[in-house]
């Protein structure tokens, strides 16, 4: 048989691929946490108008979201550097230019694609919340802040968190582009690896697959998260949780041969949130 | 002794004058009903004392706090007022995420700096008053509307508000729920609370309220004690609204 396709290439790739997953994560948990961050401060200042850096906002939120995020990578590339030699010129800032790491170009670019499209979500969701809650709050005595941190930001983020998330994992996929500034994630250090062997077709294989793992695990991370968010439904999963474990329980002894793979999956996931509910009340 | 006092106050809508020129006191302890028709302006009155709409123009005073200028108000007045006086709505504004103790405690904690451990005793308490006590840990899309609104008077009251405003509290319940909602309003009445009601339960109010305040297009049409609003009207507009109201 012709050595065409080498399955036991894909598995022989994946050490390879992997020793690049650090600085993946690394680019997707900075960008998203510092993003998410200022995109909640552009959505503030979006609902508030405040003058001028409404104005500023505006645009930036426009521009980043209509540009592919390729062009944005090279923008922060060859722009950034460009800044900080003016920067120099005329403030004296003595940053040197040369040995700035590529990391640093990767992460402002995709800081700023996060901050912006998240900026539009949490916006929505801000203006969502029911505007009784704030006035609730606001009239028995709390600032504008507190109102904001106790009350209207968890109630908006239980309702970003599917968005957020699903932008998420459309920007994990996205940090495969880190490549074209040479910094070595998954996909920089799978190309490396099959340019030694020859074998592209296998290394994209192990590639997507793994990018295909890591998608859904942080879906089901968000999925978990939504859920704990959601106080007031938590306390019903736990109402539900100990029904559905004698159901299980019930069904398993009737017919001990069969596994119950759907329903028992859930009952423990149920159990899980349940128990977690139960040891908080209890501290 | 006063413990509310508002003069001459102005709140307009773009170009729709709602208030227009409200003078009002209340006594310590006092309870002050607040009729008229809907669009009168008694929420828009209720609203403003607790800065949740910019007065226009007007003065109030509140213990031994006076805003002068009521459209030049600092971040320190408005504070003192929304610390001073406690708002109950139409609406309930529970906090969704939160539980009903949570709901009590959250202003005691954030805005008084009492600490948890014994603001929630003190929440349990006023939970206990409302007869909720057993409720402490539900959320509240698990309650009725009369519960929900039982805990916002409860985390209304906690705040020992030199007044109370309540904006149609029964307005949004179903009539089964009404009366327990009345019966902690009067509790809290005869407690010496001082408050006013916004409210269309004439009955309720001819039993429980002091002194009752007509309000008409955006001015005070008649007040007197309950006895005179509801038995001797002398306003035309008065006598039209009650005959209407009781039917």
């Amino acid at each position: 048989m012709p050595d065409i396709f080498n399955p036991g290439a894909i598995l022989s790739d994946i050490p390879a691929i992997l020793s690049g997953l650090p600085v993946t994560l690394e680019i997707i948990l900075f960008s998203a946490i510092v993003g998410w961050i200022f995109g909640l401060g552009l959505a503030l200042v979006k609902m508030h108008r405040v003058p001028v850096l409404y104005q500023v906002c505006g645009v930036f939120v426009s521009f980043t979201r209509g540009t592919p995020e390729l062009v944005q990578l090279f923008l922060a590339y060859y722009g950034l550097p460009v800044i900080i030699e003016y920067a120099n010129y005329y403030w004296g800032a003595g940053i040197p230019v040369r040995t700035l790491p590529k990391m640093l170009f990767v992460l402002v670019a995709f800081t700023n694609i996060t901050a912006a499209y998240s900026a539009e979500s949490f916006r929505a969701t801000l203006e969502g919340v029911d505007k009784g809650q704030m006035e609730a709050a606001l009239s028995s005595g709390l600032s504008r802040w507190a109102a904001y941190r106790h009350i209207v930001l968890p109630e908006a983020l239980v309702v970003a968190i599917p968005s957020l998330g699903s932008q998420f994992v459309s920007m994990l996929k996205g940090t495969s582009l880190a490549f074209v500034v040479s910094v070595v994630d998954m996909t920089s250090a799978g190309q490396l690896a099959a340019s030694r062997t020859y074998r592209y077709l296998e290394m994209y294989i192990a590639l997507a697959l793994l990018y295909w793992i890591l998608s859904g695990l942080f879906s089901g991370i968000f999925r978990v998260a939504e859920k704990v968010l959601k106080r007031n439904e938590r306390a019903r999963a736990f109402a539900t949780s100990k029904l559905a474990q004698r159901l299980t329980r019930l069904v398993a002894r009737k017919t001990p041969s069969v596994a119950v793979p759907t329903t028992g999956l859930a009952a423990t996931s149920l159990a899980s949130a349940g128990a977690t509910l139960h040891t908080e009340r209890s501290l | 002794m006063t413990a509310l006092k508002i003069a001459g106050l102005r709140k307009s809508f773009d170009n729709n004058e709602i208030l227009r020129g409200i003078d009002m006191t209340v006594s310590e302890g006092q309870v002050v009903g607040l009729i008229g028709s809907s669009g009168a302006g008694k929420s828009t009155l209720l609203r403003c004392i607790d800065f949740l709409e910019k007065p226009d123009a007007g003065a109030f005073s509140l213990g031994d706090h006076t805003i002068v200028d009521v459209a030049a108000a600092t971040k320190a007045d408005i504070s003192y007022f929304r610390r001073e006086t406690a708002m109950v709505f139409q609406s309930f504004n529970l906090y969704k995420l939160k539980t009903a103790l949570e709901n009590v405690t959250l202003a005691l904690t954030e805005s008084r700096k009492i600490a948890t451990k014994e603001a929630q005793e003190i929440a349990t308490e006023f939970l206990e008053r409302v007869g909720l006590s057993d409720k402490r840990d539900s959320f509240p899309d698990k309650l009725s509307g009369g519960q929900q609104q039982r805990v916002a008077l409860a985390r209304a009251a906690v705040l020992k508000p030199q007044v109370m405003l309540l904006d149609e509290p029964t307005s949004a319940l179903d009539p089964e729920n009404v009366g327990e909602v009345l019966d902690v309003i009067r509790s809290l009445a005869d407690q010496g609370q001082s408050m006013i009601i916004a409210s269309h339960e004439m009955g309720f109010l001819r039993q429980v309220a002091d002194h009752v305040v007509f309000m008409d297009h955006g001015v005070v049409a008649e007040e007197g004690s309950a006895e005179q609003i509801f038995l001797h009207p002398q306003h035309e507009r008065t006598q039209q609204f009650l005959s209407r109201a009781r039917v």
